[in-house]
């Protein structure tokens, strides 16, 4: 490959020409070769098959009536053929029948193990067929051919076939001399252009394009590359000139500066002055050639100078102000602006800032006096220029708004601080200052980052511009946390005296009531007492006249039986309401006992007289069957309900008894379905002598009241009228 | 009385010598007809018969007459009880007259038959009946197959003339293997 490699390409093309055409030939011609012997191969096999067949057959008679000499006549045949060398026919027990030729082959089964499959040596060809004729079979016949032929056949097709390849050879190597022209010739051009231009550096030459193909399209780029080239020298000269100049003019700049510039090396030593730079520091240029930056900096700003030095090596730029020692001993004061050039080389600019320096040294010493004076008074003070947005505050600020000296005072920052309740205001109150209208003062919480709240108070004033407009807010800032606290402090506990008053008011106006009913029942107490006993006795005999009347006049008009059934009705009802009101009054301590509520309510409802109109329904929880409270008194109450239920409703109607147990209580509701209770009657239900019944009393509820009260329960109404009345009695659950 | 005694024993000798000829001629004989007995059943493989007579019906017998003397002895009927013909059972008849040929389809022809072959040739000459001689100048005289003995061997000799008229198809190979008679070369029909 190496050898081929440094070929010419006239040479490479002729050998590469030459190897595809010697390559495909040889494919083709072994293919071909091959394709022969395997064809006459399976001719003289599919011939000889064929040939057995039928000299086979011609047998079967031979075979069939025993006649041997037939046989062997038929086989003699087989001399016309000269291949076959040996021929021979067996009967079906593989005996020799008949036979032909020399050399007669042994163990002829043995070798084709009953398949009948032609085989081929070095030299022979061997057939074995079966004679078969209308399906019998009557023996086999074996047939030896030379392949003599076969050899001599395919030694004559290699022989014309390799005259062939070489006369194709031939031709194709005169051809490929003659066409290996079209791409070696271009090339060879192409060579010999180049050499001449790096021979005598002439970018002008070009070559001449003879073809539009790749290497036409090589000539354009060869010829489009020198004219590139050209150019580039051109400019590359104009630039250089260019330079030249700049440089020149540059020099000249900085000589004239009014600054300071300077080069220095890594070592801080000076390379170039300009003469600014001997006027600042008092040298002449050769003196400050010999010093360095080191030199002439003040020993107390060195190590800063070095420090700002080293920056400037990394970052590429530096700025510092500095003490500087001239010729003769002065303390200056200079800012020097300073940029990389090269690893080596530094340029520096210098500014005499030694007056700024002594004006800003007298302002800090004035600003100093001032923030302690604020530091005293808490209070800070700021200026916010509105044009500018610019901010400047004193020292007590950032402790008053809990910033660390390095957070920037921005508006957001200020923002992030506030509590979140005040920053919509506190946001708003800025967009109206920016607009022009002044806030005086504005107090708003701030959240410290300890998480405590701060109040401050900010007053601000305008200052006008010479055109009277609002141009800067000055103001300041306090920290009124603690007046805010003591404020807060009053407002509560005003109005914890306030809660106090009124419920003490509450609590008396329920005395009040309760000593009201008290007196009422004393009242009552004292009169019934006296008139119970005097009233009482003559009833009875009046009744007793009345029983008697009316077994006597049992037979008189309806009139007078009437008549009397209503003195007796009436005298029922006074007597009832003696009745209630004895028991009001002589209401004795409750004896608690453990009572089953349902026997209770019966026992109660049989007092009643009920009629057909009502239906009971007892309503009773498992947990909740049974109460501690005094019999008698808690029949009463039940009566006393039972009987407003039942009057409460004209027609048939419902009333239903439910017990829930809550843990230390029991709950009793009575529900009927009567005309309910407005919500006047409802407040005063329970007032003595209230009610709204013609022939009520108004003591039934006031004494059930009394009783549960005794109890230590509660007992409530709630109703809407028209559609019924429930009464709840809460008692709590055990003896006590 | 030596001399009776001689000729006695001279005579037993004879005799003994004549058996045993016999015996031997005997033998011959039994093994020539058991190998026409096998021939006849070879002949058919190269041999096709007219469809129209039944015969492709595989339930009617494949019939074998012998007409004359019976030279087969039990042979025939010994070979033929298990072999087939042409897929067909095989079924010997043995007659004398020939009114009784009937069909069959090959017809043995006896030696004795010789003088009245005219007559059972005229029967058969236009049947599909392959007729099979014993007699040396059958051949000649009409028989389609005819045995004969060559080198002490069993051959066979075929009437081209007769075997067209016969209407049976009969394979190249078997003409090849036989010796045709030309009717006008013999002195027969």
């Amino acid at each position: 490959m190496k050898f081929i490699r440094n070929l010419s390409i006239r040479n490479k093309l002729i050998i590469i020409i030459l190897a595809i055409v010697l390559s495909s030939i040889s494919i083709l011609f072994l293919t071909f070769i091959f394709n022969d012997i395997q064809f006459f191969k399976n001719e003289m096999v599919s011939v000889s098959r064929m040939t057995a067949k039928i000299v086979g057959i011609d047998c079967v008679p031979a075979l069939t009536f025993n006649d041997v000499k037939g046989g062997t006549g038929i086989l003699k045949k087989l001399k016309e053929i000269p291949t076959v060398d040996y021929a021979c026919v067996y009967d079906n027990e593989h005996n020799i029948f008949a036979s032909f030729g020399n050399a007669p082959d042994t163990n002829v089964f043995y070798k084709f193990k009953d398949s009948y499959k032609a085989k081929f040596d070095e030299r022979n060809l061997y057939v074995l067929e079966p004679i078969e004729y209308n399906g019998h079979k009557y023996g086999d016949i074996y047939l030896r051919l030379s392949t003599r032929k076969l050899d001599e056949r395919t030694s004559n097709h290699i022989f014309i076939m390799s005259l062939i390849a070489v006369v194709i050879v031939l031709v194709a190597y005169f051809l490929a001399l003659w066409l290996q022209k079209l791409i070696s010739k271009p090339i060879l051009l192409l060579a010999n252009v180049t050499e001449n231009i790096s021979g005598n550096a002439d970018y002008s030459q070009r070559v001449q394009k003879i073809s539009e193909d790749e290497i036409g399209e090589l000539y354009d780029s060869f010829n489009n590359m020198l004219e590139q080239i050209q150019l580039r020298q051109k400019e590359r000269d104009i630039a250089e000139k260019a330079l030249y100049e700049s440089e020149a003019r540059y020099r000249n700049y900085i000589n004239s500066a009014p600054h300071g510039v300077f080069i220095t090396n890594e070592r801080c030593e000076y390379i170039e002055v300009n003469d600014a730079a001997c006027i600042m520091t008092g040298y002449s240029k050769e003196e400050l050639l010999k010093e360095s930056l080191k030199t002439v900096t003040a020993p107390s700003d060195l190590n800063e100078v070095l420090i700002s030095f080293g920056e400037l090596k990394t970052k590429g730029n530096t700025v510092i102000e500095a003490g500087f020692i001239t010729k003769n001993g002065q303390l200056r004061y200079w800012e020097i602006t300073a940029t990389r050039l090269s690893s080596d080389r530094f340029l520096g600019f210098t500014v005499d800032i030694t007056k700024r320096r002594e004006a800003d040294e007298a302002l800090k010493k004035s600003e100093k006096t001032l923030s302690k004076a604020q530091k005293i008074a808490r209070i800070g003070s700021w200026e916010l220029n509105l044009r500018t947005n610019q901010i400047k505050l004193s020292d007590e600020m950032y402790n008053i708004f809990d910033f660390d000296p390095d957070t920037a005072f921005t508006e957001e920052n200020i923002k992030q601080k506030i509590y979140s309740d005040d920053l919509d205001y506190v946001s708003k109150t800025i967009d109206k200052i920016r607009s022009g209208v002044l806030i005086p003062i504005i107090e708003f919480r701030i959240k410290k980052t300890n998480q405590d709240i701060r109040y401050i108070s900010v007053i601000a004033e305008s200052v006008l511009n010479e055109n009277g407009e609002m141009e800067t807010v000055t103001g300041t800032a306090q920290d009124i946390t603690q007046r805010k606290l003591s404020e807060e402090q009053i407002k509560n506990q005003n109005i914890l005296l306030e809660k106090a008053v009124i419920k003490k008011t509450h609590e008396m106006e329920k005395m009040m009531e309760k000593l009201i009913r008290q007196e009422k029942l004393a009242t009552i107490g004292k009169v019934s007492g006296s008139i119970a006993h005097e009233i009482r006795n003559p009833l009875g005999a009046v009744k007793q006249a009345v029983f008697f009347l009316q077994g006597k006049l049992k037979n008189k008009s309806e009139k007078i039986k009437t008549h009397l059934n209503i003195i007796d009705e009436e005298l029922t009802i006074t007597d009832r309401v003696i009745t209630n009101l004895l028991e009001m009054t002589r209401l004795e301590e409750a004896n608690k006992e453990k009572i089953n509520i349902a026997e209770l309510i019966n026992q109660a409802v049989d007092r009643c007289d009920l009629g057909n109109k009502i239906t009971l329904k007892l309503n009773i929880m498992k947990n909740a069957e049974f109460m501690w409270a005094d019999p008698l008194q808690m029949q009463q109450v039940f009566v006393n309900l039972i009987i407003n239920s039942s009057q409460a409703m004209e027609k048939k109607g419902i009333i239903e008894f439910k017990t829930i147990k809550n843990n230390h209580f029991v709950k009793i509701t009575v529900t009927d379905t009567g005309h309910g209770m407005s919500n006047i009657a409802i407040k005063k239900a329970f007032e003595p002598l209230f009610t709204t019944k013609a022939k009520g009393t108004g003591l039934g509820l006031s004494i059930c009241k009394q009783i549960i009260d005794n109890h230590g329960g509660e007992i409530k109404i709630s109703s809407s009228v028209k559609k019924g009345t429930t009464i709840s009695i809460i008692l709590p659950d055990g003896a006590n | 009385m030596i001399r009776y005694q001689v000729k006695k024993a001279v005579l037993k000798i004879l005799f003994i010598i004549y058996f045993l000829n016999s015996f031997n001629l005997l033998y011959a004989q039994a093994s020539e007809y058991k190998l026409k007995a096998v021939f006849l059943e070879r002949f058919t493989r190269f041999i096709e018969w007219p469809d129209n007579s039944d015969f492709s019906d595989s339930t009617k017998p494949f019939i074998i007459t012998v007409i004359g003397e019976n030279p087969f002895g039990k042979t025939l009927d010994e070979l033929y009880e298990k072999t087939k013909i042409k897929n067909k059972k095989v079924q010997i008849k043995y007659i004398k007259d020939i009114k009784k040929i009937d069909s069959c389809h090959i017809l043995f022809i006896s030696a004795s038959m010789s003088n009245s072959l005219d007559k059972i040739l005229d029967y058969t000459r236009t049947r599909p009946i392959l007729t099979i001689g014993d007699h040396p100048d059958f051949a000649l005289r009409g028989v389609i197959i005819n045995f004969f003995i060559k080198n002490k061997k069993v051959r066979f000799e075929i009437n081209e003339k007769s075997l067209e008229q016969s209407r049976l198809y009969i394979s190249y190979l078997l003409l090849n293997a036989a010796t045709i008679i030309h009717e006008e070369e013999g002195g027969g029909k």
